[in-house]
This record gives structure tokens, sequence and C-alpha cells, in this order.
């Protein structure tokens, strides 16, 4: 046998630590699986440097360079932190943690000589792992998270243990049976246990480009979005879904034009939507919207909106806003009210004013061929409209995703020479064309139409769904929204984008696009799906929050109180960890296992120990039966017959076991009635 | 049934040696299993009484060699003797080709004369001079000793204390049966009365029953649980070897046939555990050999007879 | 290799003393009470001790700062993450308390040691449920064996050597089992009292052999008139000589008789002496007779061991050798 003295552990941990092969791959692993989902929030040299550093901690691993000294990796890892820093041009936010978490994490490979290192390494993956969830809270982000933690549970798995060389298999093995007995607690825990609000309040403003409607509008914004096929919002609908030409999610309001690109409303300008102005109408549709992260205050309603479930605000511009910018999906709960009158009795001077703006000069080609269509119509508005929507239909104008460039007078050129343009060259013409006349009109940015789907009363609604449209003030009429470009292409209000360009053009770009694959059924059909099992994923877990689990605990606990909260999550809790204790120690059968006829006879001993007469681990069977006999003489015959069964069974020649039932030849069948019979007597037995 | 016999034996002998009869017991024992006998104690325990019993008992031939320091290996095994006569050497045979051999105090003669007889006691057979001359069927050496502090004996060698299958102290009397020593008469006196009990046919249909009595997979579990227990204890020099051990199943056989059983419990393995084992255990706090018996208390005590687990 | 392991012993043993007298003899009786000592030993929930170690406070931590930042943000998959981690946690002290429980260990045999030297410590490491065990540190006496698994096996020997320093039967302190496996996150120890002892010789000094020691006729030995041992030579035959011991061969050759003589060798004849041995104290006087006995046994000639109150008998060969170094050892 190989002398077994190995040196202390002390000794291992300053000598430096021989890294198990196997662990080390699973840390390379993990590395880049940890990283790979933040690619597009570092920049490039990164992950160059990432590259690098994981080439260089191989050949560490492989004996050929040694480690970097301490200074270079001093410098290393400040010339990252300030890179990122410079990068981001700030410390704070999401982005820039990620990126300094990410540097650290880099150059912590660089320096992983110990066990503790290695750890430290483990623990960070979790950091850079978790972060990700700041980003998306989708199920495919949570399945990919969760095969990562397999594979870093491996890796602790791998570093824990003392053979040099292992497959990787059982580590994994290993792993995936932690992690699954992890579960269940981590779901009690999730929804049980008590939320609190955040302690203290965080800027989360990301820098990052998000896809999505922006608070300016140039010309082509529209079609640029309409490229892409990620998913916007979901809204499910209690009760009716309403038809597709209703389905005007507003966003936000553009009031301030410069000739070229429309402005938002400034949230700060916004005051609260006026009650008193507000006409309801019969009908309404009660729906939950899921947003997905936009970096804007928008919340996406169909006016005129009553929004609970978010600390939001109705503005008088008939949008909604949240409290701060959505970095993270939210849901909320929309009642809408679709035959609203807002502001029939007039607008003040301010709003006025403001839905008036033009810039001073330019577009006079516009300016004047509005002017005289004015007159034409005898200086009726809704004639006016009448007739330019008449002309959009009646000229050659095209429905496009590709409009040409325009140059400096952006309506003129649009309206009177290239006649090709998208949903917002339209509105904005059309807009610039009322507010040139003294007809107060806005231009409205949000998304129109939205995928109803098979599964579930929800529509899903897709960046490609933007849509700007253009609203009106008439008089005794209110705000009445016209989209002009219903009088180019007629097929986008009823339909939705697909197929509703006056050429190819919808999502050209993109051959893999969803909306091509669309036509294959099959594959349109496992979109769906894969979309509602994200979409339920969502509804039901990303979103859960403090007000779900009051209603969880309401519907679970009738009445809530800080005692019956702890005694169900408590009571729930220590249910399977008792179940988890029992299923891991208790679920391994003994390494030997008794005959029967010795566990009867040891239960019999139990019996009479019971009663004060213990077998010494010695004593042989019938020396015990003697002092048994002697000690408890009531129970004399019994403990000889008990005795005499057990000697049988164990020592006595099978024949002469045969010999109890002469008629039975069969000695196994014996020996089993035997072990009855000692059974029976066994338990019959009751020493007094 | 062979049990009224063996009954009758016992109390053939018991009838001269009183109050030891789970010593006669044991000691029919290790003859049945065609084993040499040690009796070991102090002078004056009865150690010759019991042997010359047994061998009239058996109804067998025996010799007796009172053991002295100055006891040739010929004075026990023979000499040729050259006959002027035939102008032959003649073969003398010793006291050792007889049935039973009571060599007396063995330890008192030297290791060369104990060599001697130990080995036709292995060989059962005896060279002279390049010829072989068996020794006669059956043949059992009893053997007596003192205890070997005793003074001017030779102790016989660990590796030689192995040929007697067992060896069995006889210990005082109890008080009663002292008294009624003390009142009777010489026990010797009654030997010259006792019969031959058994055939020499009927000895040896005992000893091939023996070998017929069932040892079960349990019995055997314990016997090698015992076996490994002495060697992996560290209150033993040396753990049992495996002739130990199948001496140990030969004698609890025989002592179970002697129990009027047919097969083995775990009982007769403990009965016969300490004559057997003793002398070949020597325990790592003995220094003179003699804690053996208590070394064989532990392994008993220690060695559950129901396997736990 | 030795110093090194010398001194982390001596570090084990101040950190060891650094406990008061009465609060160790009470940590030592509650140790006996709550584990007995034995020749085997099954690790079961009375025995196993469990503590998180370093690692795992940090894993802790990092869970509390992952629930911060899930409630900051208010990001239920973050708090999730934290919740697995919690869980994972809960699961690593079943995982660790269920790698150590079962575990059987069986004490073997033990090799006896010089003063000085490295005593050997046979032990087995068995299962008693079917499951596997790994990374099982063994520790005694501040000294670890490496790691070990039971994961095909039945049954493994562990050898520890453990470095002796006085003269006599060792004891060692309870042996210590450690296993943070699977995740390093927890720690689960337990004190075994094995029921196992070593002798340790005196450690051999280099003497001189005491010119007493060294009298005797042939091999030391004085020769006896009368024995069996070897033949001294003939003489007329006497009426009462045992026909045995007559010259049969002579006879033939002669037709005179004659009977052989022989002589034996008194057993006593070379001793080592307590008294004959240079030194001054007891201890050195046994490491001298130590050497004394292994030179004697070295040279194969047989002698006798001489203490005040015990005395072996001249013998040579292994087993006599370590009779008598085994009663220095004891002396």
């Amino acid at each position: 046998m190989k002398a077994a003295h190995a040196k202390p552990e002390r000794d291992l941990r300053r000598h430096g630590f021989p890294m198990p092969r196997t662990a080390f791959v699973l840390l390379l692993a993990i590395n880049v699986l940890a990283v790979l989902p933040h690619t597009e929030r570092v920049p490039t040299w990164m992950l160059l440097a990432f590259g690098c550093v994981l080439l260089w901690r191989i050949q560490v691993f492989r004996e050929r360079w040694p480690f970097p000294s301490k200074w270079l990796r001093l410098v290393l890892v400040l010339g990252g932190f300030a890179g990122v820093i410079f990068y981001h041009g700030t410390v704070f936010g999401p982005d820039a943690g990620v990126g300094l978490l990410i540097t650290a994490y880099l150059f912590k490979q660089l320096e992983m000589a110990t066990r503790r290192d290695a750890f430290l390494v483990v623990i960070l993956s979790y950091f850079v792992l978790a972060t990700e969830f700041l980003f998306s809270r989708s199920l495919y982000t949570t399945i990919y998270v969760f095969l990562v933690l397999i594979l870093i549970t491996a890796t602790q798995i791998a570093l824990n243990q003392s053979e040099p060389r292992i497959a990787i298999a059982r580590p994994l093995k290993v792993s995936l049976k932690l992690v699954l007995q992890s579960i269940p607690l981590m779901i009690v825990l999730f929804y049980l246990f008590p939320r609190i609000g955040p302690l203290w309040q965080l800027n989360l403003n990301t820098q990052q480009n998000r896809v999505g409607l922006s608070d300016r509008m140039s010309p082509g914004d529209i079609a640029n979005l309409s490229r892409s096929g990620e998913l916007a919002f979901r809204a499910e609908f209690q009760g009716a879904i309403p038809p597709h030409r209703e389905r005007y999610w507003r966003a936000t309001v553009f009031d301030r034009f410069d000739g070229r690109t429309w402005y938002a409303v400034d949230d700060s300008v916004l005051v609260p939507l006026d009650m008193q102005q507000l006409e309801y109408g019969v009908r309404r549709y009660q729906y939950r919207v899921y947003l997905e992260p936009t970096s804007q205050r928008w919340l996406m309603t169909l006016p005129a909106a009553q929004v609970s479930g978010i600390d939001a605000k109705s503005t008088d511009a008939l949008s909604v806003l949240a409290q701060s910018t959505l970095e993270a999906a939210v849901s909320y709960d929309v009642t809408s009210f679709p035959d609203y009158r807002y502001q029939r009795a007039g607008l003040n001077r301010l709003d006025y004013s403001r839905y008036l703006q033009l810039p001073v000069g330019g577009n006079e080609q516009s300016r004047q061929y509005a002017r005289e269509q004015f007159r034409r119509q005898g200086s009726d508005p809704a004639r006016f409209i009448d007739s330019l929507l008449r002309w959009y239909h009646d000229e050659e104008f095209i429905y496009t995703l590709n409009p040409q460039r325009l140059g400096r007078n952006t309506i003129d050129e649009f309206l009177f020479q290239t006649r090709r343009g998208y949903c917002s060259h339209y509105a904005g013409a059309f807009v610039f064309l009322l507010r040139s006349v003294g007809i107060p009109a806005r231009l409205v940015g949000g998304y129109l139409g939205g995928e109803g789907h098979p599964l579930g009363k929800y529509l899903l609604v897709h960046q490609y769904d933007a849509h700007a449209w253009a609203e009106v003030w008439l008089e005794g009429q209110g705000w009445v929204r016209f989209d002009p470009t219903g009088a180019v292409a007629p097929n986008r209000i009823e339909f939705g984008p697909l197929d509703s360009t006056t050429d190819d053009s919808f999502l050209r770009e993109s051959p893999l696009s969803p909306e091509r694959l669309r036509n294959l059924a099959l594959l349109a059909q496992a979109r769906l799906m894969v979309d509602y099992v994200d979409y339920l994923w969502f509804k039901n877990v990303a979103s859960y929050d403090t007000e779900a689990q009051n209603r969880l605990f309401r519907d679970l606990l009738g009445q809530v109180t800080p005692q019956r909260i702890a005694a169900l999550v408590g009571g729930l809790g220590a249910a399977i960890v008792l179940v988890l204790a029992l299923s891991i120690l208790l679920r391994h059968p003994p390494a030997r296992k008794l005959d029967r006829a010795d566990r009867l006879y040891l239960r019999f001993c139990l019996k009479l120990q019971q009663r004060g007469v213990a077998r010494a681990a010695g004593e042989g069977p019938q020396d015990f039966a003697k002092r048994a006999a002697n000690t408890l003489p009531a129970q004399a015959a019994d403990i000889e017959a008990i005795t005499a069964l057990y000697l049988n069974l164990k020592y006595a020649p099978l024949q002469k076991v045969a010999h109890f039932k002469p008629q039975q030849s069969n000695t196994g069948d014996t020996l089993g009635r035997l072990e009855k019979e000692l059974a029976q007597r066994v338990r019959a037995f009751k020493p007094s | 049934m062979s049990q009224p016999i063996i009954e009758r034996l016992v109390k053939a002998v018991g009838a001269i040696l009183l109050g030891k009869e789970p010593q006669i017991r044991l000691a029919i024992a290790c003859l049945l299993a065609k084993g040499h006998l040690l009796l070991e104690d102090l002078p004056g325990m009865g150690k010759t009484t019991l042997s010359h019993a047994l061998a009239r008992v058996l109804g067998l031939s025996y010799q007796r060699i009172q053991f002295t320091s100055d006891l040739l290996p010929a004075d026990i095994i023979g000499t040729s003797i050259f006959n002027p006569g035939s102008s032959h050497f003649e073969f003398r045979k010793g006291p050792v080709f007889a049935e039973v051999l009571l060599a007396d105090e063995i330890n008192r003669a030297t290791p060369k004369t104990q060599g001697a007889l130990l080995e036709a006691m292995e060989e059962r057979q005896v060279t002279v001079e390049g010829h072989s001359y068996a020794l006669p069927q059956p043949f059992f050496v009893i053997a007596t000793q003192n205890p070997v502090t005793q003074m001017g004996t030779f102790p016989l060698p660990e590796s030689q204390l192995d040929r007697f299958l067992m060896r069995i102290s006889l210990g005082y009397p109890d008080p009663r049966i002292e008294r009624e020593l003390l009142k009777g008469s010489n026990p010797r006196d009654l030997l010259e009365s006792v019969q031959a009990v058994l055939t020499k046919d009927e000895l040896s249909t005992l000893q091939k029953k023996v070998d017929a009595i069932h040892v079960s997979d349990a019995l055997l579990d314990y016997v090698q649980r015992i076996l490994a227990y002495t060697r992996q204890s560290n209150q033993f020099v040396f753990g049992l070897s495996p002739r130990a051990g199948m001496a140990l199943v030969k004698s609890a056989r025989s002592f179970a046939m002697v129990q009027g059983r047919d097969h083995v419990i775990p009982e007769d393995v403990q009965a016969v555990l300490g004559p057997v084992a003793e002398h070949r255990l020597s325990g790592a706090r003995d220094i003179t050999g003699h804690e053996g018996e208590r070394l064989v208390d532990h392994v008993i005590k220690h060695v559950d007879v129901i396997p736990r687990r | 290799m030795s110093s090194s392991m010398s001194t982390s012993s001596r570090a084990a043993e101040s950190r060891f003393s650094a406990l008061s007298r009465p609060v160790r003899a009470r940590w030592q009786r509650w140790l006996d009470r709550r584990i007995p000592p034995g020749r085997e030993v099954v690790l079961d929930q009375r025995r196993i001790f469990i503590f998180p170690t370093l690692m795992g406070f940090g894993y802790l931590f990092t869970a509390f700062l992952l629930f911060i930042a899930g409630i900051n943000y208010d990001n239920s998959l973050i708090l999730n993450f934290s919740f697995f981690l919690g869980s994972l946690f809960v699961v690593a002290i079943l995982q660790t308390f269920s790698n150590l429980s079962g575990l059987e260990i069986t004490a073997g045999t033990t090799e006896p040691a010089f003063a000085g030297t490295e005593a050997k410590f046979n032990l087995h490491l068995g299962k008693s449920r079917r499951k596997d065990h790994c990374s099982i540190l063994l520790e005694w006496h501040g000294f670890a064996a490496e790691p070990r698994n039971l994961i095909d096996a039945e049954k493994i020997p562990v050898q520890m050597l453990l470095p002796t320093r006085n003269r006599g039967v060792f004891h060692p302190e309870r042996l210590k089992i450690t296993s943070v496996y699977p995740l390093g996150l927890i720690r689960a120890w337990t004190w075994i009292a094995l029921d196992m002892e070593c002798l340790v010789y005196p450690k051999p000094v280099v003497c001189e052999l005491p010119p007493q020691a060294q009298q005797g006729g042939k091999d030391g030995k004085a020769p006896v008139p009368e024995g069996n041992e070897d033949f001294d030579g003939l003489r007329a035959y006497q009426e009462t000589d045992s026909l045995n011991t007559v010259d049969w061969k002579a006879y033939a050759r002669s037709g005179d008789l004659y009977t052989k003589r022989f002589h034996g060798y008194q057993a006593e004849s070379r001793w080592l002496q307590w008294d004959q041995v240079p030194a001054q104290y007891a201890e050195l006087k046994l490491s001298q007779l130590c050497f004394l006995v292994l030179d004697m046994a070295r040279g194969g000639t047989p002698f006798g061991l001489q203490l005040p109150g015990v005395k072996i008998e001249p013998g040579s060969g292994p087993e006599h050798q370590k009779r008598c170094l085994e009663t220095l050892a004891r002396f």
C-alpha cells in the first residue's frame, strides 16, 4: 500500500493546488457561458481580452507559461476598469456595472492558483450569471441560466473531489441531482418568501440601445423598427378582444416639429388627464399588459385607459406614464373605453398653440397646397381632412418600408416628389398640412395591431407593429383619430403590416425572420407555441411581485396575518426540507442485508431487552435463552420455542429442517414456513 | 444413535474424575475428532487420572511415558538393536507404538525429545534408520504438562503446540467435590475398575460421524468473524492461522456430537474456542504466555454471534 | 517532509493545550459519552458535526447580496436566483452529512515503532449502506492522510503514519474524519475514538555489550553434564544404562557394549541484564537494552533479558525479539 501521508491542507494552500483537470475544463466552460449572453453589452476589445486571458490560463494549466506577475496583473485589471468606464462614460448603471464585474471576473482567471481562488471565480460566475436577469427575464434566459448553474455546481463538485482525473460525467451527474433536489425548496421560497419593497432607490438608466419607439421621430424611423421581429408587449384580454382596426396602442404624442423631426411631448409638461373633459362611452375592454423593457416611461394602452397595478399617471395627451423609465419588464391592468370623447368642450390656449406649432419656414410648397385646398373646401376642417385622405388614396402614393432619402424640406419632397413612404411619412405630412391651415393636430406614436394567439386570449404585439397616426381636434368632437396610412394601404389597418405594403419591402432584410417563416404552417405553430410558453412564464413567474404574492396569500390563507404567513412558509419549508432529508439520508439500503431470521431474532432480543434481559454481544442464542428463561420463567416456553426455531433455521441441516413438515419435500418452502412461524411467534411474544 | 454411547463414556470417566464433566466432554470431543490432547495444570489436579481413565474407557492399548530431562528420543520411538544371533539390526518399538500414549509432564524433556514425539504425532509414523514404521490406528497422544513457569521445564515451542488439537486445564475442584475427594478413596485406585465402554469399531464409527455433523453457512460466518477478529485486533501478536480455523470447526463438530446434536451451534464454537485457540494465540500484553484464556474471553465477548447490519 | 510534519503537529498540540485543562477534560468526557470508543464505528447523526466552511459563508453572503439586488431591482428572477443558492445550500448540508453518515471505520492492526519514528496504524473504511463516500479526510494529531474515496470498493485500507515520541503504549487521540464533499460549503466532521494502541519501543541507543553477557561455553551456553543435546562420547556399558543409549553400531562392529553419553546445555547463559548496561537513567538503560536486543537478534545468538521483576528466558528468532522489545516498551 502506498504511504498515505499527505501534506496538510494548509501546505497545499501555500504551495498552490493541483487543479483537477475536470474542474479546470468546467471552469473554462462556465467562464465562457456566463459571459456569452453579455457579449452585446461589453466592448469588443473586452471579448478579445477575454479570449487572450483564457488562452493564457490554459497555457498556465499546461505548465507552458507562468502566471503573470503581480504588477502585470494590477496593470491589466486597472486598464480593464478604465476601459470599461471610458466605454460607458460612467461607473453607474447596470451596463457599466456588468462591464466592471466581467473585467474582474476576467482577470481573476490570471491568479486562479488555489482552491479558494477557484471558489472566488465560481462566486463571480454567480454574479455575472445573475446580472443577465437585469436584461432579460424570458423563460429561455432562465433555462439557460439554470443550465449554466448545473455546470457551476459541477465545477464545485469537481473542485472538491479528491481524485486527480475523473470523467466529466460524474460531477455533472451529481450536480444535476443536487440542482433538482434544490428546486422544490426554491419554488416554495420564490412564491411564499415574504417580499419586501426596495431598500433604496436605484437608478437603472441603461445606455443600451433598445429596439423600440423613441421620443423623436424622423421620417423612416418607424420603417426601421418594422424590420424587427422582437416582442414589444403582450396584452391578455378578459372578455372580447378588440378587432384589428381598434388596436391603436398608444405610447406617446409628438407635438413639436422642426421641419424634419417630430419630438414627443416632454413628460414634465404633461398635465394629468382632465377627468371633467373625458366621456367614457359604453364599450370597454379589460386586459393586462406585459410590457418588455423600453427605457421609456410610456405604458402602452388603448385610450382612454384606466391603469392599475402599477404606479402610473394618466396625462391629458391620453398617454399613461410610469413613475420611472422601464428598464425591466412590467405588467399592469388596463380598462379601456374605445368610444371615449375628450376635450369636446375646447382646448386651452396653451394646448392650442402647442398643437399648432410649426417651424418658421420651410416646406413652402406643402403649406401652399394646404392653404389652397382648405380654401377650396370652404374652410371646413372635416371636408378638408376628407380631401387630403382622398388625395393620398388617389395619387400615386406608395406605402413602403424603403422610402427614398429625403433632403431639407422633407414634407415637400415626400408629398410632391418621392411619394414613397411609411406610416410616419403619411401621418407626419398629414399633421403638418392640418397645422398649416390652423387646425390643431398631433402625431401619435405607438403600435397598431397585434397577433392573436390561438392558445390564449392574448395579443402579441411586435416591434414591427410600430405605427404612427394622427389626431385632430375638431370643434365639438374633441380629439379624433385619423390614420392617413389607411388611405394608402387599407390592409395595414385591417390586418397588420404583413402584405400591407404596396411593394414587397416588409421585413425584406431578414430572410429568416419570423415573418418569412410564418408562411410555413408548422414553424408558425412552433413559434406561437414557444411564445405561449414564454408568455405563461412571464405571466406566472417573471412578473410575480409583491402584489401577486399578496393575492396568493389571500387565496391560500383567507385572512393574511404575519403569523399565518410565517406558519405557511415555515411549515411548507420545513416539510420540504424534511422530505429532502429523508430522501437523501434514508434512501440507501444497508450494504449488508440482514437475514430475515436474524432480523426476527434481533427483534425478539429487543423485546427481552425492554424487559431488562439484554443479550450480550458474544452470547449465543441457547445460552441467552437459558438465562432469559431463568429470569422470566413465565415466558420460558415461548423463549425456548423461538430460540429453537431460530437455531434450526440458522444452523440445522436442511433435511432436519424439512422434518418439521415431513410432507413438504421442498426445503425452500419449509424454510419459508419456518420463518413465517418464527415471525408469528416473535410478533406474538410479549414478555411481561 | 451414538448418544447413549457417548453419555456412557462421559459417565464412566466422570466416575473417576469427579465434578469435571465439561472438561471430560471436551477431552472426549478432542479424541473423537482424532486430535491429540494436552492437559495442562499444576501437579495433583488429576491430569494423569483423566488421561488414564480416557484410555481405559476407550478400550485402547496404552503406554505411559514419564518425561524427564534425560529422556532420549530413542526412549520414545524405539531403537534398532543388533541381534548377534541373526547378525541383523532389529527394530525394538518404543512406547509410542501404542493406541494411546500418555506423555506425562512432556515439558520436562529436552526439546529434542519433545520434537521426536511431536513429529510422530504429526506424521502418525516413525522413521528410524531409513525405515518407516506406521503407528497403530487409532493413535492418540494425551500429554500432560506443568505450567511453564515451573522450574526445570522446557516449554513446548509455539510452532509445536498446535499439534495438539486442544489444551485443557482442569482447575481446582469445587469445594463440594473436594470434600467428596477428601472423604473418599484416591480416584487412582478406582482406575483399575474402569471397563472399556467402546469397541474399536464403535470408536471408528463415532469418529466418522464427526464429519457428518452439519455446519451451516451462518456458523462458518461466525467462525470467520472470530478468525478475522483475532487477526485485526491489536490484542494479539498473531491472529489464528487457517489451520487453527480448521481445528476450531472440527472440534466444534465433535463437541456438538458429544452434546448430542447433529449440527453445530455458536455455543459449541464458544465452548471449544478456549481449548483450541488458547495455546495458539499469544496476546500483545502476554509476555508469559498465559493470558490466552483471558484473550479468548475477549474474543467471545467482542464477536457478535448474530451479524449486525 | 518529516520536519514540516512535526512542526504542524506541535502547532496542533499547542492549539489544543491552549484550552484550559478542565475545559478539555469536560470536552473529552462529553465526547466519550456522545461518541464512545470502539473498534468498529459507524458514523451516524449522533456522531457527525456540521458547520459551514469559510467558502460556505462566502457563498451565503453571495446569496444575500443577490437577494438584496433582487429586492432593489424588483427583479423576481434575481430573487429566485438567490433562493436557488439558498436551497442548494440546504441540499449541500444534507448531502455533506450524508457523505459521512454510514461510513464505517474499523480499527486494524498497528505496527510497533521505535520512539521517534513513525508508528503505522492500519484502518479500514467501509460502507454500511449502499452509497458512495467521497473525499474523506482522516486527520490524526494534525496529520492528514490524503483524501479517500469509497466509490466502487466496499472497503479500503488506510494506513496512517503517526510520529511517536515516548516509549510505551501509544494511545492516539481521537481520529478526526472530515469531508466537505460535494460542494465545499459545509464541513462535516467527527472525532472517533478507535480502540487502538500501538507499542512504542525505546529508541535504540548504541552501547557496548556488557562483558558479563559474553561469558559461557559453546555459543555462550554453559555445558551441563547430563542431557541429550550433543553427543559427548562413549563409555563402557553399565547394567543400569538404558538399552536405547547403547551404541548398537559399535556393538555390531566390536561385540562390546558401549553407552553413548550426551550432554545438554543450560538454557540460561547469555543474558542482557538491567544492571549491566552502562547508562544511569532508566530510560536510557532501556534504550541501550533495546539496541542490544536488536544487535543480538541480528547476530542470531540466543539471549535472555532480565529486568527488575521481569525475566525472559533465552531464545532467538523474530518472535523472541519481538517479545523482548515489547517487554522493554511496557516496562
